[in-house]
């Protein structure tokens, strides 16, 4: 048994100081009275706290340093942590789902890397199965071991596989950056732009006479009010955004080899992420309406193991894996020839030929919903003889109603353009989403059910929708394709594996 | 495939389930009025959504329990289920990675159990069926289930 790098107990004793000094703060803060004071003696006594809680992290880290450990054994990889909790996993190589490699900012003053090994489990799915903390040097030996064992090969021979040069099959350089952050701020400032007009016509011309109590505190104020917090959000996402692209995303790179792919990224946390081939359950395009605007896409990958939950909001993956961060329609074939040629997307075979099934429900449920809140609201107001109110409430719930049809209905329409599937010999090309389009290719290898959805009516006009579960981890296994012709189903059914 | 329906029992778990939805529903109706006295506007309020929902609560179990239906064979399983929106679920025998019979309290005083098929993706459920079916369709699944890997492995070579 192996223990971790010794680096790894000097920084074990600045990290904390690191996390004592927010406790300390964070007590500090708390202990403050109305005017933002702290008495002397709550100071000690968060400092003395602190002091107890960076001892006790200190003993739990050491601790953990001590009964840490893993092995490379022939066939598996063998890894014990934990003080109160003791984790023991085994890990064959051949059932190796990724490897990554993740190096935060202080970690590598002190020459450390985490490399985390993923199996394809759906019970750990949220957390790695084998986690082990290297010196810098000795992990890149690591990981060059476990692939080559992963291959079934000896050492010497990835060596001579390292030596041929790696070419680098996207480009993410700064003008592509400053599109990708361009694109998401767009979206944020349209948001903010309709909301302002929003609040503002509704204060200006359907409200003018609401009293705020406060004979200072004019209407115009309120909006004001309003618009400044959505700025304050627009900023802080423009902020977020440009953290993302140019931080986050830094030295961009995806390397191919015969049988394995490999992504690297980050200025500060750099991530090193590699798997097979083979590992790719499916891929996704994702499309927002700006994106779709000027024609961008980006490419995310299924990969189990490989994730990157901080993606920007206005993406609907959330825990999906990047493998394109942006680029051009046009392009996906391109890169997708490059780095995983069986997915590429084909154009759809069978959509729907009917709308109102895309708005019946909506419709509907929305209907019943709105008249409930309707009914309920208005039935006291009306026992208590307040005519005045009972008008504005009536008059804010149906406009409300009425945005929330239109909404559906250019969203809905949106789907009914953008549904579709295509089934070939061995893959499924499924078009998705409304005003977020998505393509999803899966192949057939990996698809494991086929969820046929319909009602009544729809059945009768011959309209299917479709959920396929394919073998991913258990947040993002199911892809949703609405009202699609019911020919498509045997097809579908035929293509699974039985 | 012949359809089969679940054990008749699992209704009365609905029901019960439901009975108790519905208690919850009557709280901020009923809970106010004992303590206030009687409030005109709440109880009209009360009827029309307690009638709504109630008359759904009640009626949903039946609904369901008639359109819930299961099927397998030597290659696939069937799930059948939904009231108004119909779903059909078809998974292939091989893919299947492990079963599992689980048993609730209520359940296993009416000895009921529930199938649980686990994927590499998603789990599925066939709810209350008999202790003696759910044993039988396991064993029945396993042995299909072996089969299937055998030929699918020979037919790999």
């Amino acid at each position: 048994m192996k223990k971790f790098s010794k680096k790894l107990i000097p920084y074990y004793f600045i990290i904390n100081i690191v996390y004592a000094g927010f406790l300390f703060f964070f007590l500090n803060s708390s202990f403050a009275d109305e005017n933002g004071k702290v008495t002397e003696e709550f100071t000690k006594i968060a400092l003395l706290i602190a002091v107890i809680g960076y001892v006790v992290l200190l003993i739990y880290s050491i601790l953990y340093y001590n009964k840490s450990g893993y092995e490379l054994k022939e066939k598996e990889i063998y890894c014990t942590r934990g003080v109160l909790f003791k984790k023991q996993s085994i890990l064959e190589y051949s059932k190796i789902h990724a490897i990554n490699k993740k190096q935060g900012l202080i970690q590598r003053i002190f020459g450390l890397c985490t490399i985390t090994i993923d199996s394809g489990s759906t019970n750990t799915a949220h957390q790695s199965e084998i986690i082990i903390i290297e010196g810098f040097e000795s992990a890149d030996l690591l990981m060059n071991e476990i692939k080559a064992k992963q291959n079934n090969e000896t050492t010497e021979n990835t060596t001579i596989e390292e030596n041929i040069e790696k070419e680098n099959l996207y480009n993410f350089n700064a003008k592509t950056k400053f599109i990708y952050t361009a694109l998401n701020c767009l979206g944020a400032f349209i948001t903010v732009l309709i909301i302002s007009i929003f609040v503002g016509v509704l204060f200006t011309y359907v409200f003018p006479n609401v009293d705020f109590g406060d004979e200072e505190f004019e209407h115009f104020d309120f909006v004001l009010l309003i618009v400044g917090i959505l700025g304050l959000t627009l900023a802080i996402s423009l902020f977020a955004s440009v953290m993302v692209s140019f931080i986050q995303y830094h030295d961009f790179k995806i390397y191919r080899t015969h049988n394995s792919i490999e992504i690297n990224y980050g200025l500060f946390t750099k991530h090193q992420n590699s798997f097979k081939l083979n590992r790719v359950k499916g891929i996704r395009i994702n499309q927002g309406i700006i994106k779709r605007i000027f024609k961008f896409v980006t490419i995310n990958l299924e990969v189990i193991g490989y994730s990157n939950t901080t993606t920007n909001n206005n993406e609907q993956a959330q825990s999906i894996g990047v493998l394109i961060p942006l680029c051009k329609y046009n392009e996906i074939d391109f890169y997708l020839d490059k780095i995983l040629p069986n997915y590429k997307p084909e154009p759809k075979d069978y959509k729907t030929i009917k709308f109102l099934p895309f708005i019946s429900y909506f419709l509907i449920f929305g209907a019943i919903s709105f008249g409930l809140a309707l009914v309920c609201t208005i039935i006291p107001l009306i026992y208590f003889e307040l005519w005045t109110e009972t008008l504005y409430i009536t008059i804010g719930i149906i406009l409300t109603f009425i945005i929330f049809v239109l909404i559906v209905c250019l969203n809905q329409l949106f789907a009914y353009q953008n549904n579709g599937i295509c089934i070939n010999d061995n893959k499924v090309t499924i078009y998705r989403g409304g005003l977020n389009k998505e393509i999803a290719v899966v192949l057939k290898n990996n698809i494991i059910g086929i969820e046929k959805i319909t009602t009544y009516h729809r059945n009768k006009e011959g309209i299917n929708s479709y959920i396929i579960h394919f073998k991913s981890n258990a947040m993002t296994n199911t892809i949703k394709v609405n009202n699609i012709s019911i020919e498509t189903y045997e097809e579908l059914l035929n293509l699974m594996t039985y | 495939m012949n359809k089969n329906y679940l054990d008749s029992k699992i209704k009365k778990i609905w029901y019960l389930g439901h009975s108790l939805l519905f208690v919850l529903l009557l709280i901020p109706f009923v809970i106010p009025q004992l303590i206030e006295g009687f409030i005109l506007p709440l109880t009209i309020v009360g009827i029309i959504i307690c009638s709504g929902f109630g008359w759904l609560l009640f009626w949903l179990p039946g609904a369901k329990y008639s359109r819930y239906t299961y099927s397998y064979k030597e290659d696939r399983i069937q799930i059948n289920r939904g009231v108004i929106f119909k779903h059909e679920i078809v998974i292939p025998v091989c893919q299947i990675q492990d079963l599992h019979l689980n048993q609730g309290p209520l359940m296993q005083i009416l000895k009921l159990q529930t199938l649980e098929i686990s994927t590499a993706g998603s789990n599925y459920q066939i709810y209350g069926l008999d202790n003696e079916v759910a044993k039988q369709i396991l064993a029945e699944l396993e042995t299909y289930l072996k089969a299937r890997i055998e030929v699918l492995s020979n037919e790999e070579i």
